[in-house]
């Protein structure tokens, strides 16, 4: 296999708080090959952002990055000084933001914004960025680009905004996106038309990658392989037909089953009780054992460690079940 | 359909914009933002009706001038046989009660949720003055919270639990009808859940009806009896659940459907909405999703299409095509059409 685009080891994150050190990502791990694309979800606070920003060097303050490494293509990022491993890291990797108003500089034209990166990183003349600035927001499909060039952010409508910071994210052609929710702040239509979108990019271009994302459905329909997050810890993954198909986390099953499915109506509802740990206090057990439905007396005794199955899966729990078996057991409990 | 405890008849609510000075000194007239244009709904009792389309469709503009929040431009609100004035009285005010989307902005951050119950219990005479605390004790169980909730502040609660406040308020008036202003948008996926199980006990058992404004396809499939769909101020498909959601007809309700994401690895939609949503201040002059629909034709941009027969079950559809012989609706997708 070739050399991965991405590869994240053992990743740990601390935010300090007035409670103390709030341990918000607690050794992750994952790859990310060429063309391939990865999906993380999870709830609020899983740390799956976090993540995806440590690997960018773009943590909010106070956060920090307390241990482990980040490889871009094969290079410990994390060894680098400052100003080397900005430019490592932009040199391969690129980033959509959530929420397109606050990722644009209101007060420049969008052509000029998207001409930007490839004159200060590339070394592109004006008029030479100017005319790649046109060429992505057609390859992103703005329409009428000479015109939309001279628009401010906020003449566009929010699914055109999307494109400009996608086309933004392009314009340095970088091998990986990583993209943070980038289609929750759009209504149902438009994000269909921005996985389109992104789904066109990576037929065309061989792309890598990856998205954090709470929405099950939009990781699978737009991601190979897929990571669940809880606590701060990655607790399965796997292929994403498999992994939707066949669970083998009680964590990702209640969440399969907690979505109400627009093809199907169920009766009820799966419901996870409780919240999440609290993860200033050190974590003793499985994380999820507190609003686990299937929890057995041994689930909190150590955390478990992601275990190998077969064909490239992964799942940190000690009692894998089928799915079937699992569903039988909570129709019994309902 | 149940009788009816909710009517609402050609309501129309317009925002009149600023009048540029520019306009003034043309002599133009001042424009005019028409939210919601001539709508029609019905609520039957125990009933819950969704109502779904995109942003700046008009759904939550409608979801508040049903609970009053606005005079409406023209129309009229029932409640049952009575007509509900601009002006309603704290009576009528009860019936129709309003549960808000956002948990952490309709929440006084500084009262404790038992003041927040108990002002309300007091001010509309619920229960004798003696049985306010019992009460108030009485409606956090009923939505899920422990007893001490009441003593707490709105924000020593998560998401979810905040959504159980709002949604005990709004009981605290033993409203017949419950207007849920996305309910769940705000929240987590495992607390979504949590939510939609507890608005259907609670209409199971208290025989509650529901509007339920949502975008969330999916949501409003597992929550409600029947939808209506919203394009631009107007209602465009109603039907029962399942026949609208088996038996779209009008193209933006099946581009809408096929859009919608799928848990099913490996699906792509067949095909896609082009373009954006009108601007609700410049109406077109004949349908309103004339713009943006596949199989448009010339009647479309002259002939606004008004809601016709569609199918069993009080399905209502407004665009040209429905019923006719042609089979231009039958080049569009269906919603199980899959590629790839």
């Amino acid at each position: 296999m070739s050399v991965p685009v991405l590869e994240v080891c053992d990743l740990q994150v601390d935010v300090p708080t007035r409670r103390g050190l709030l341990h918000a990502v607690r050794g992750v791990s994952f790859t990310v090959s060429p063309g391939e694309a990865l999906g993380l979800v999870g709830e609020s606070g899983c740390g799956k952002s976090l993540s995806l920003r440590a690997v960018l060097d773009l943590l909010p303050h106070p956060a920090e990055v307390v241990g482990g490494q980040v490889l871009v293509d094969g290079v410990d990022v994390t060894q680098l000084d400052r100003g080397a491993r900005r430019k490592a890291i932009s040199s391969a990797v690129s980033m959509v933001f959530q929420d397109p108003m606050t990722a644009l500089n209101p007060m420049m034209r969008i052509g000029q914004q998207i001409a930007e990166a490839p004159q200060v990183c590339l070394g592109f003349s004006r008029p030479a960025a100017r005319e790649r600035a046109l060429e992505l927001m057609r390859q992103v499909g703005i329409p009428d680009p000479e015109r939309r060039a001279r628009a401010y952010p906020h003449e566009l409508s929010g699914g055109l905004r999307q494109r400009v910071v996608i086309a933004i994210a392009l314009s340095c052609a970088p091998r990986l996106l990583l993209c943070d929710e980038p289609t929750t702040a759009l209504d149902v239509t438009i994000q269909a038309q921005v996985l389109e979108l992104l789904r066109g990019l990576r037929r065309d271009t061989d792309l890598a990658m990856l998205l954090v994302t709470h929405d099950l459905a939009v990781v699978s329909e737009t991601c190979d392989r897929l990571a669940v997050m809880y606590a701060g810890r990655i607790v399965e993954d796997g292929p994403i037909g498999q992994l939707v198909l066949d669970p083998q986390h009680p964590y990702t099953f209640s969440l399969l089953r907690s979505v109400p499915d627009p093809e199907l109506v169920r009766q009820r509802l799966l419901t996870i009780a409780g919240s999440p740990p609290d993860l200033v206090a050190p974590v003793s057990g499985c994380p999820f054992a507190a609003r686990c439905p299937f929890v057995e007396d041994d689930c909190t005794a150590g955390e478990p460690a992601l275990m190998d199955l077969s064909t490239g899966r992964h799942s940190a729990c000690r009692h894998i079940r089928s799915a079937a078996a699992w569903s039988a057991q909570v129709e019994v409990h309902a | 359909m149940s009788e009816p405890v909710l009517t609402v008849r050609r309501l129309s609510q317009h925002f009149p914009l600023e009048h540029r000075t520019l306009d003034r000194l043309r002599r133009r007239p001042r424009s005019v933002l028409r939210a919601v244009d001539g709508v029609d709904l019905v609520v039957g009792r125990g009933e819950t009706v969704g109502l779904v389309g995109e942003s700046g469709c008009g759904k939550s503009t409608l979801g508040r001038a049903i609970v009053g929040l606005y005079e409406p431009t023209a129309g009229e609100v029932l409640f049952g046989t009575e007509v509900l004035a601009a002006k309603r009285t704290r009576e009528q005010r009860r019936h129709v009660q309003m549960v808000f989307q956002d948990p952490f902005s309709s929440l006084n951050p500084r009262m404790t949720v038992g003041q927040i119950l108990r002002e309300l219990l007091r001010l509309h005479r619920m229960v004798p003055p003696a049985q306010v605390d019992a009460r108030c004790r009485e409606l956090v169980h009923l939505v899920g919270l422990p007893e001490h909730a009441l003593a707490s502040f709105p924000r020593q609660f998560s998401g979810g639990q905040r959504q159980r406040i709002g949604i005990a308020r709004a009981l605290a008036l033993e409203p017949q009808v419950l207007v849920a202003d996305e309910p769940v948008s705000a929240l987590d996926v495992s607390v979504q859940a949590n939510v939609l199980n507890l608005l259907s006990d609670l209409k199971r058992d208290l025989g509650l009806s529901m509007l339920f404004v949502a975008h969330n396809m999916a949501v409003v499939r597992q929550a409600c009896d029947r939808v209506s769909v919203m394009y631009l101020g107007r209602i465009v498909e109603t039907g029962l659940t399942d026949e609208l959601f088996s038996r779209p007809q009008h193209p933006y309700t099946r581009l809408l459907l096929a859009s919608v994401p799928r848990m099913r690895p490996g699906y792509v939609p067949a095909a896609t909405v082009k373009g954006e949503p009108g601007s609700p201040i410049d109406l077109p002059k004949g349908c309103r999703f004339a713009a943006r629909c596949p199989v448009v034709f010339d009647r479309c941009l002259v002939d606004d299409p008004a809601l016709t027969d569609a199918g069993s079950g009080d399905h209502l559809a407004a665009c040209h095509l429905v019923g006719a012989t042609s089979g231009a609706l039958a080049a569009l997708p269906d919603k199980d059409a899959t590629r790839g």
